[in-house]
């Protein structure tokens, strides 16, 4: 807008020195151009005419046709290369996309196979030490029953003895005084009044 | 000591008597060479050369505008494209682009050739101007015949919608306003250009008057003169700045008025 | 007598630029995104009333 600007000053200040000419040169009246000046010469105006007619058929037919071409051509492929860079800008993105989804789906399901590893690896950890745990409880109990068995085995036989000997060395002190049935009977019930004792 | 003012007037003449029109060669009212003739037909070749040089260079590189020159006329074709044809006419700017870029450059050229010193503009004469002046209006109103039919033309001259006895004065007033268009349309390009060219012609004539002193003499009154001179090339320096806007705008407003025209011509009644 | 009604007549032409200039600034302002469409109607409207000041000066020139 400052050209315009300029352009309206100049105008005006055109005018003002237009003033300034036309006072200046009216005075004299040696210069009488008058109207004339404002009356077309067929000199100046029939070559003008024709020029210009010329031009227009020229420039129409051979000039401005290709012009406008060229720049609807460039419009054209300007427009075109845009919109393929925006195409490929499009399928480059949608590539992207995809890969990164690809990428997502692998990390996810590599973070599901590490973590059904490890759980089965878990299982399996304390799945083996319940049995170890279970099978240690079982030899314990069976030591236990056999130790028992064998006490009790041992006091069985020990308490058969133990009559034995008691009815020997009773017999030996005491005589054939008491018939074997008797010795027998007596013993145990000793035996076991002992027997009680020594469980108290 | 002269006073230098006391030669302008005789100056002043002798300037416009230069701007008349005289025959170089021939007739001036038959067959016949003015100097501003003279001066259109070299504007015309400028013209054509550099159309033709841009039409060949602008596919040298492929599609893609290389280089000042082709950028620059590419400009002027775009603007005439965009601005004149695009921006007024619509959709039927094709048809018009040849006749308005044609009129656009022509006029252009010549304006600008004119402002070179020592040159005179082509289009600096009224007959000239008339000359395209007339092309333009007979080429919008053959535009109008064509889009509504002679006698649709005729009628849409009035707008519609007004009574009948306003109607037909306001037709005749449309038809006089018609007229003038040619009138003025010649009229405001040879004005404009003539106008400037006798303000740069006095400023120039006040320069060298005032700067005479000083080679007759050198005395104090002589310097001051040449003071005064240099402020009078000063004035001429940013009014011959102006004019080669004012040769553009000219061209511009010729050309865009020529449109404005077309398109009124082709309106729909409204 | 002539370059009298000359230098009056221009003082309307000048009003009249003055007064588009300002119109098409003020607009301008107002809306920088309509700069070229007002541009061309001030350009416009600018020779219509300059035709007026020209009509002005031919008629000196020729009275």
């Amino acid at each position: 807008m400052n050209t315009n600007k300029q352009g309206l000053a100049g105008r005006v200040r055109v005018a003002g020195g237009l003033a300034l000419a036309a006072t200046l040169a009216t005075p004299s009246a040696a210069y009488a151009a008058g109207p004339d000046i404002l009356i077309p010469k067929p000199a100046e105006f029939i070559p003008a005419l024709i020029a210009f007619l010329a031009i227009w058929v020229i420039l129409a037919k051979m000039a401005w046709p290709m012009i406008i071409k060229t720049l609807d051509e460039r419009e054209e492929k300007i427009a075109g290369d845009i919109k393929a860079a925006e195409d490929a800008r499009a399928e480059a993105e949608e590539k992207v996309r995809t890969g990164d989804e690809r990428i997502g789906a692998a990390e996810r399901e590599a973070a599901d196979i590490i973590a059904a590893a490890k759980r089965e690896g878990e299982e399996e950890r304390s799945k083996i030490i319940a049995e170890a745990q279970a099978s240690a409880v079982s030899i314990i109990a069976k030591a236990h029953d056999a130790v028992d068995a064998e006490r009790k085995k041992a006091m069985v036989e020990l308490s058969g003895q133990v009559v034995d000997l008691s009815v020997e060395i009773a017999s030996k002190i005491i005589g054939d005084a008491l018939d074997d049935e008797e010795q027998h009977r007596l013993a145990e019930k000793y035996l076991m009044e002992v027997g009680d004792l020594n469980e108290d | 000591m002269v006073n230098p003012l006391e030669k302008l007037s005789e100056e002043i003449d002798e300037l416009l008597g230069g701007f008349e029109s005289t025959a170089m060669k021939g007739d001036l009212y038959g067959a016949g060479l003015t100097q501003y003739t003279f001066w259109m037909f070299v504007a015309i070749i400028l013209m054509l050369v550099v159309v033709f040089v841009f039409k060949k260079k602008q596919r040298a590189h492929g599609l893609v505008p290389k280089g000042r020159f082709v950028n620059g006329v590419e400009y002027l074709v775009e603007y005439c494209r965009d601005d004149m044809c695009k921006g007024l006419l619509g959709d039927s700017w094709r048809r018009h682009f040849p006749f308005i870029a044609s009129l656009f450059f022509f006029i252009l050229f010549n304006n600008l050739v004119g402002v070179i010193p020592g040159c005179k503009p082509g289009t600096g004469c009224i007959g000239t101007t008339a000359a395209v002046a007339l092309v333009s209006f007979i080429y919008f109103i053959v535009m109008g015949v064509k889009a509504k039919g002679p006698i649709g033309y005729i009628k849409s001259l009035a707008p519609a919608g007004v009574s009948f006895p306003m109607n037909a004065l306001v037709w005749c007033i449309e038809l006089l306003s018609t007229f003038l268009r040619l009138v003025t349309l010649a009229v405001r390009l040879f004005c404009n250009l003539f106008a400037g060219h006798v303000v740069m012609g006095a400023f120039a004539i006040l320069a060298s008057l005032f700067f005479v002193p000083l080679l007759q003499g050198i005395s104090v009154q002589a310097i001051g003169m040449a003071g005064a001179s240099v402020f009078w090339l000063a004035i001429l320096l940013v009014i011959y700045a102006v004019e080669i806007m004012v040769a553009a705008i000219q061209a511009y407003v010729f050309t865009l008025l020529t449109a404005v025209y077309v398109q009124l011509a082709e309106a729909e009644e409204h | 007598m002539g370059v009298i009604g000359y230098g009056l007549g221009v003082v309307g032409a000048g009003l009249g630029i003055g007064l588009a200039a300002l119109g098409a600034t003020s607009s301008m302002a107002r809306q920088p995104e309509m700069e070229g469409r007002l541009f061309t109607v001030f350009i416009l409207a600018s020779a219509f009333v300059e035709a007026l000041a020209l009509i002005g000066f031919v008629v000196t020139l020729i009275a």
